[in-house]
C-alpha cells in the first residue's frame, strides 16, 4: 500500500465525503434501525419463545440479506451511495485547491494508484463493508455460503470499479464542465433571488432532489396506505406532511449552505427581513409543487390550502432553526429529531391546525432574532 | 461619514476587534494590517455581513442595527475572493445586484465596457478565471447609488491595466458623487494615482489612524 498516496485521498475524498453527507448517513441509520426494532416484522411472534424477541430482530437486522428481496434492495441502496461518491470525487477533482492531485498523483504507477483508489473507496464504503461483515460472519455460522460469497463478491467489485473509474478519470485531461441540460433550457429566463437554490439544485444538487422527492413521495404513499380507513383524519395527513418535510432535511441544510457558501455577499442587499422571509418561502412554495399535486388531489379545496400552509410553516421552521445553530449538522440533527417529536406529538394531540400559526410564528422569531447575528466564521 | 460605536466582534471567546468610538471622515481609505490583524473582518462588519456588538452609523443618522435596509443601500461591498453560484452568468449577477441596490437603468455599461469584460459577461460564472471574478465582484460593488464602498484587497489577482482602471472609478467616483471608499491592502496605494488616501492600521485588536 502507498500509505502516503493512499493517505492524502482519503483526507482529501473520503473525509470529505462523510463531512458533506454524515446527516444523510445519520438518517439512514436511524430509518434502518427504526424499521428493524419497530416494524412488526416478525409476523406471528406468539410462536417466539418468551424472551426470545429481542434476540430474534437483531437477527434479522444483521441477517436480512438471507432474502433475495432485500439482498437487491441493499444492493441498489449500495450503488446509489456509491454512484453519489463517484459524483462527489469527479467533484472534488475539479476543484481547484485540489488540481495538485493531477501533478502528483500520476507521478506513482498505475498499480499503486489502483490501490490508493481501492482503499480510499474501502473507507467511503465502510458503513456497508461494516454491515457486510456482520452479516458474512452470521451467514458463515448458519452455512450460508452462497449468500456471503455473492454479498463479499459485489463488495470487492463495486470497489474495484470505483477505483478504475477514479484511475481512469484522473489519467484523463481535465475536460470543461458541460453545463447541466436543464439550466442550459433555463438560460433565457430572468433568475430572481429566490429561485437561485433551485437552479443551484439543477447545477449541482440533483440527485439529493431525486432522493428527497422518492423518499418524500414513499412516505406519502406508506402513511395514506396504513391509514386508508382514517382517511379523513387530519392527522393522518400532517403527519405525512411531518414526513415530506423529513424527507427535505438535507435540501433545507443545503439551502443555507448554499447561501452562506455562494450569497454571503448579498447579505449586503437593502433586502427587509419580511422580504427575504416571504422569498424563502416562495422557493419552498416552488420546490415543494409536486407534493402540492398530492394535496390537491387528495383532499377538498379548503384542506388542501390548510395542509399546503401546514407543509410551509414546518418547513420555515426547519429552515429557520439553521440561523440559530449554524451550519453544525451535529447540532441540526438533534434540532431535527426533537422537533419531528414535538410536531408529532402535537399532530397526536389533535392540534394540527394549530400548528401552521405556531410554526410559523417559531420561524419568524428565529428568522428576526438570528438572521443577522448568526456567527458565519 | 462612519462613525463606530461600542463596536465589538468576536469570534467564539476571542475578541477579534474592539473600537469603542471612532469617527472617520468622508474621504478615500487605505486599510493597513497585518495578515490575520481583522481588515476583513472590518470590512465585512461595516458591510453587513458579519454580526457584531454595539453599532455602525452612517451619515450621522443611518444605523446598520436600527435601518439595516438604508444602510445596506448606502454601502456596497467587493469581497477580496468572491465566490458566486457558477451557474449564473456575469450579466445576470449583474442585473442582481442592480436590482438589489437600485441602480439607474444602464449604469453597468460604462463598468462593464471600461473593464473590457463584454466578451465574457454573458459566460456562466463557473468559466470565469480569478482575475475576471474579481473584476466582476468590482463592478457590482460600484453598481447603485453607494455613499461608502468597501474593497477589500483590490489590488490583488488583476492586471496592471486593469488596475489603472479600478483607480480611475476611485476618483471619479469621489470627486463627482463624493463617494467614499475604504480599501484594505498589504500594498501601498500607487502615489502617481493621486488619490489623496488617508491610512486607517488595524492592529492589536482596534483600529486606528496613521495618516
Amino acid at each position: 500500500m502507498q500509505r502516503p498516496l493512499s493517505n492524502i485521498l482519503v483526507k482529501v475524498f473520503a473525509r470529505g465525503f462523510y463531512k458533506v453527507n454524515s446527516g444523510l448517513l445519520i438518517f439512514m441509520f436511524v430509518v434502518l434501525v427504526s424499521y428493524c426494532f419497530f416494524i412488526n416484522t416478525l409476523g406471528d411472534v406468539k410462536l417466539l419463545p418468551p424472551g426470545k424477541e429481542l434476540y430474534y430482530q437483531f437477527f434479522i437486522l444483521i441477517n436480512f440479506v438471507n432474502s433475495p428481496a432485500m439482498m437487491l434492495l441493499f444492493f441498489a441502496c449500495w450503488l446509489i451511495y456509491t454512484i453519489k461518491s463517484w459524483q462527489y470525487v469527479a467533484g472534488q477533482l475539479r476543484v481547484e485547491h485540489h488540481q495538485f492531485l493531477y501533478y502528483s498523483v500520476l507521478a506513482a504507477g498505475r498499480r499503486a494508484q489502483f490501490r490508493s483508489w481501492f482503499y480510499m473507496q474501502f473507507i467511503i464504503s465502510l458503513p456497508f463493508v461494516f454491515y457486510v461483515l456482520l452479516a458474512s460472519a452470521i451467514g458463515l455460522v448458519f452455512h450460508h455460503y452462497l449468500t456471503v460469497t455473492i454479498i463479499i463478491s459485489f463488495t470487492l467489485l463495486l470497489i474495484a470499479i470505483s477505483a478504475f473509474i477514479y484511475l481512469k478519470q484522473i489519467n484523463s485531461l481535465i475536460r470543461e464542465k458541460r453545463q447541466s441540460t436543464l439550466l442550459s433550457l433555463g438560460q433565457s429566463w430572468g433568475k430572481p433571488f429566490f429561485s437561485l437554490f433551485i437552479y443551484q439544485i439543477f447545477d449541482k444538487l440533483k440527485l439529493a432532489f431525486v432522493l428527497s422527492k422518492l423518499l418524500s413521495y414513499m412516505v406519502i404513499i406508506s402513511v395514506m396506505f396504513s391509514f386508508a380507513d382514517v382517511m379523513a383524519d387530519s392527522r393522518v395527513a400532517a403527519f405525512a406532511i411531518l414526513g415530506v418535510v423529513m424527507a427535505h432535511a438535507v435540501l433545507i441544510y443545503q439551502q443555507h449552505r448554499f447561501g452562506l457558501v455562494y450569497l454571503l455577499i448579498t447579505r449586503n442587499f437593502p433586502y427587509s427581513l419580511t422580504r427575504l422571509y416571504i422569498q424563502y418561502t416562495l422557493t419552498w412554495l416552488l420546490l415543494l409543487l409536486p407534493e402540492c399535486i398530492w394535496l390537491f388531489a387528495g383532499f377538498g379545496l379548503f384542506t388542501a390550502f390548510g395542509l399546503l400552509f401546514l407543509l410551509l410553516a414546518i418547513v420555515m421552521l426547519f429552515h429557520c432553526v439553521l440561523y440559530r445553530i449554524g451550519l453544525a449538522m451535529n447540532m441540526y440533527l438533534p434540532w431535527l429529531l426533537g422537533m419531528f417529536f414535538a410536531i408529532s406529538l402535537a399532530i397526536l394531540f389533535g392540534w394540527v391546525w394549530v400548528l401552521v400559526p405556531v410554526c410559523f410564528g417559531i420561524s419568524l422569531l428565529l428568522f428576526y432574532g438570528n438572521f443577522y447575528r448568526e456567527e458565519l466564521i | 461619514m462612519l462613525h463606530f460605536i461600542k463596536f465589538k466582534k468576536f469570534y467564539g471567546n476571542f475578541p477579534a476587534l474592539t473600537i469603542d468610538d471612532f469617527a472617520i471622515e468622508p474621504g478615500i481609505y487605505w486599510i493597513k494590517g497585518v495578515n490575520g490583524s481583522g481588515k476583513s473582518t472590518l470590512l465585512k462588519s461595516i458591510a453587513g455581513i458579519l454580526a457584531f456588538d454595539g453599532d455602525i452609523v452612517l451619515d450621522g443618522n443611518i444605523s446598520i442595527k436600527k435601518q439595516p435596509v438604508a444602510y445596506r443601500r448606502l454601502v456596497n461591498f467587493a469581497e477580496a475572493e468572491p465566490l458566486f453560484p457558477e451557474f449564473l452568468t456575469g450579466m445576470e449577477m449583474v442585473k442582481l445586484f442592480a436590482s438589489a441596490k437600485d441602480a439607474p437603468a444602464g449604469q453597468e455599461q460604462q463598468f462593464i465596457t471600461s473593464m473590457k469584460m463584454q466578451s465574457y459577461i454573458d459566460r456562466p460564472i463557473g468559466t470565469y478565471s480569478s482575475g475576471m471574478l474579481k473584476k466582476l465582484s468590482l463592478v457590482l460593488a460600484f453598481l447603485g447609488k453607494p455613499k461608502l464602498i468597501l474593497l477589500d484587497e483590490p489590488l490583488i489577482t488583476i492586471d496592471t491595466e486593469s488596475l489603472k482602471i479600478l483607480y480611475s472609478w476611485i476618483r471619479d467616483q469621489h470627486r463627482d458623487n463624493g463617494v467614499s471608499f475604504m480599501l484594505s491592502s498589504h500594498q501601498a496605494l500607487d502615489v502617481d494615482e493621486h488619490l489623496d488616501a488617508g491610512e486607517l492600521l488595524v492592529d492589536a485588536q482596534t483600529l486606528q489612524f496613521t495618516r
